[in-house]
């Protein structure tokens, strides 16, 4: 892509050629607006995942405010009860689905195929599809607020409370769209990366060269392509129900309210891992480097979050202990539950044990990494008493759930991604983050963050129930509440902070650069992955020579030996270790206008499905048509750069693999069971 | 092998749901009622033939061989049309 930047122009290519075909020419822009939109560069794509889940965050942000608000004191005024179901379920399912997942998507889009020595994804085409299509999927969830009501189900939306009958507004409707519609984007991207990081890694990267927070995304993504098709079921019939009078899940025609339940949560449970396992990945990464020691006991890392994806299949029933299922599901549950926590409990002992020891060097990322590892593990310690059935028909549906889940997605999740952002913002955008705001952020963050979620453990042993919008003076619940809301705010204030300490340090970074583009010294964490081997921040083409792996941690080993005694020595200077990001005529995917006309088109057919088909007319026609332009676009942009000058440059029949492993496959050949493999799935 | 088994999750979800509710019914129709077991079998396998007709059909062509892709390729029309033909004559509902 992006062949007009200087160094790669190659110069030779004529205007006529962009349309070979004589059919769609492919966008050229490289800066503006436009080379957003029709970006298919991972680094821009990641970007954009990013600042969306920012904005999402905002939205849930506000929800949860409100929500602290309504219940501050007993007898609260500020929502009524029904606008209160409508938030709680909005918020909570905003910051799963539109922040705590692609904020993941955007960490593993920008890192993946940097840590594994690649110019991009595989397909880069369809990586701006899942872009797209997730935002798409979170305008046609939030549309629900200018349509008359968000959902109000709860973000589990159970049956039969989701029927028509119990909820006749079309917030349920364009919740079930909108989910469905995310998760096109999910699949998609699952289907990419663990493509990507199945066949594009650096020569020498065995699967146990990789870095542990690419071993954690590829986990990830295996259990969203497994957990999504669940889900998706589950919204079919859903949506059969709600807008076509079928009978699922209505139980005073025969339906068994259990079915959602079953479906939702196989899916759902997944899900809890497919979102704290990406910020286990991040702090795995940032802990070694700020103690400049390797991971410890790298295969348990591995080899645990791998035990927590297959695991993680065998455990949804605990979500039902309390709906009926017996005395044998219950104690199997129960067991396999407990038995989860062991994997997890591997990962705080690697991760201490990895501490232990060192020199550590308490950096706003490194705070956020042990910030994680603690608040994390008394959610995690919370959540086992969970699993003790007994004790969780006692807690179900308090806010000690609320609590729990807390802890871990914000506690564990949350902080792991915001320690990532500090961490990579200089690889990403040029310039550091001042390190005394991050501090200042972390400390406020983790007083408001146990503030608002330690309390609710009281609360809920107490009895207070979940989802409740409103409870009597006397019942012992005003102190902690209000505390809570008090807590609520105090975060509100450090990602007040956070937000500033952005555009600060914009500031003087711009202003300390006189002009220049913004750029941070090499490696500034002395750091020990392939990402810190080129230029901040990242060129166009990543890497100008993709590297050859040895070890684990190959950039470190290419700057630290050891001497005869075992002590760390200095064996290169970084400078001669870096990457100079200066390569010229590489070959890089070219954008394209597909995916965003493809993704546009869903939500209308979304809207359509609910209100008229005409909106689905057009829908349709704009897919069908972005169909069409996406096969009979040039698969490459002739002017772009074409690697000649650089041999290890794949031949690219398709025009989607940016930087295939280098193998001398005969061109004809490799279209040839290319073309096979399609016809066998067009046939299906 | 990972979208077969996403494949395999997606029926997997709507086909225990089919089970689950195999015997009730609001009144309306049941599967006995809309099914016919003999003709969407043969269906099914004249389906799974087509695919393989063209796979066949993709592999000759590969070797060059024009002649074996157009037999493979009008094979796999028929079968197909066959198998819509049956579907449609095979459920009586409506």
């Amino acid at each position: 892509m992006t062949a007009i930047d200087a160094p790669l122009a190659l110069g030779s290519g004529s205007e006529a050629a962009t349309r070979p075909g004589g059919v769609f020419a492919r966008p050229t822009s490289s800066t503006g607006w436009r080379s957003w939109v029709t970006s298919v560069d991972h680094k821009k794509i990641a970007i954009m995942y990013g600042a969306a889940s920012c904005f999402f965050f905002l939205i849930g942000g506000i929800e949860a405010m409100m929500i602290r608000l309504q219940l501050a004191t007993p007898k609260g005024k500020f929502l009524s009860a029904d606008l209160y179901n409508q938030v709680f379920t909005m918020h909570g399912t905003t910051m799963i689905f539109l922040v705590v997942m692609p904020l993941g998507a955007a960490f593993m889009n920008y890192l993946l195929p940097l840590q594994i020595g690649a110019r991009d994804v595989a397909f880069p085409r369809l990586n701006a599809l899942s872009f797209w299509t997730f935002l798409g999927g979170g305008i046609v969830l939030n549309s629900a607020w200018l349509l008359g009501g968000g959902a109000d189900g709860g973000w589990f939306m159970y049956a039969p409370n989701n029927g028509v009958m119990f909820s006749p507004t079309h917030g349920i409707d364009l919740w079930v769209m909108g989910l469905l519609i995310t998760g096109i984007s999910s699949l998609v991207g699952a289907a990419n990366l663990v493509t990507t990081v199945i066949n594009m890694r650096a020569p020498g990267m065995t699967l146990f060269k990789m870095p542990v927070f690419t071993w954690m995304s590829l986990v990830t993504q295996m259990l969203l392509l497994f957990a999504l098709p669940v889900i998706t079921s589950a919204l079919f019939l859903l949506l059969f129900d709600r807008l076509f009078d079928a009978q699922f899940f209505n139980v005073s025609k025969g339906a068994d309210p259990l079915l959602w339940e079953h479906l939702f949560w196989i899916f759902g449970h997944p899900e809890v891992y497919i979102m704290i396992l990406p910020a286990f990945g991040v702090v795995s990464q940032i802990i070694p480097v700020f103690v400049r020691k390797p991971i410890f006991g790298y295969p348990f890392m591995v080899f645990s979050g791998i035990a927590i994806g297959f695991m993680g299949w065998g455990v949804w029933a605990h979500h039902m202990f309390a709906s009926g299922i017996g005395p044998v599901s219950v104690a199997a549950f129960s067991v396999s539950t407990m038995f989860i926590a062991v994997p997890t409990g591997v990962k705080i002992l690697n991760w201490l044990a990895t501490m232990w020891g060192g020199k550590i060097k308490f950096d706003s990322p490194m705070l956020y990494s042990v910030g994680l590892v603690t608040m994390f593990t008394i959610g995690g310690l919370s959540g086992v008493t969970h699993a003790v059935a007994p004790a969780d028909t006692q807690q179900t549906d308090t806010y000690y759930i609320v609590a729990h889940f807390h802890y871990v997605l914000f506690g564990g999740a949350l902080f792991g991604f915001i320690g990532g952002l500090y961490f990579w913002w200089p690889k990403v955008f040029g310039y550091l983050l001042n390190d005394k705001w991050g501090k200042i952020n972390f400390w406020i963050l983790l007083v408001g963050f146990n503030l608002t979620f330690g309390p609710m453990h009281v609360l809920g042993l107490q009895g207070m129930p979940r989802r409740t919008y409103s409870y009597n003076d006397g019942y012992g619940f005003n102190v902690w509440n209000f505390v809570a809301t008090v807590g609520v705010f105090i975060i509100f204030i450090s990602f007040v902070i956070f937000g500033w300490n952005i555009v600060a340090s914009y500031r003087s970074a711009k202003k300390a650069a006189k002009g220049a583009k913004l750029t941070v010294r090499d490696d500034p964490w002395d750091a020990r992955d392939l990402e810190w081997m080129i230029p901040n921040p990242t060129p166009v083409h990543n890497f100008d020579v993709i590297p050859t792996v040895h070890s684990l941690d190959e950039f470190w080993h290419r700057k630290y030996g050891e001497d005869d005694d075992g002590r760390l020595v200095r064996i290169a200077a970084t400078e001669d270790v870096m990457q100079k990001g200066d390569a010229t005529d590489v070959h890089l995917p070219s954008p394209s206008y597909w995916p965003i006309v493809l993704s546009a088109g869903l939500p209308f057919i979304a809207w359509g499905l609910i209100y008229t088909l005409w909106l689905c007319v057009i829908g349709g026609i704009m897919v069908v048509a972005a169909l069409y332009g996406w096969v009979m676009e040039p698969s490459t942009d002739p002017a772009a750069g074409h690697g000649d000058a650089h041999h290890d440059e794949p031949s690219d029949p398709s025009g989607d693999a940016a930087a295939a492993p280098a193998d001398d496959a005969d061109e004809a050949d490799e279209a040839a069971s290319e073309a096979q493999t399609e016809e066998a799935a067009l046939v299906d | 092998m990972g979208f077969l088994g996403s494949e395999c999750l997606l029926f997997g979800g709507l086909i225990s749901t089919f089970l689950l509710y195999k015997t009730r019914s609001d009144g309306g129709q049941t599967p006995h009622d809309l099914y016919d077991i003999a003709f969407t079998s043969i269906s099914s396998f004249v389906l799974l033939m087509s695919s393989l007709t063209m796979v066949l059909a993709v592999t000759a062509i590969a070797r060059g061989d024009q002649r074996a892709l157009r037999t493979w390729l009008v094979t796999t029309a028929c079968s197909a049309r066959s198998s819509s033909r049956a579907r449609c004559t095979s459920s009586p509902s409506s």
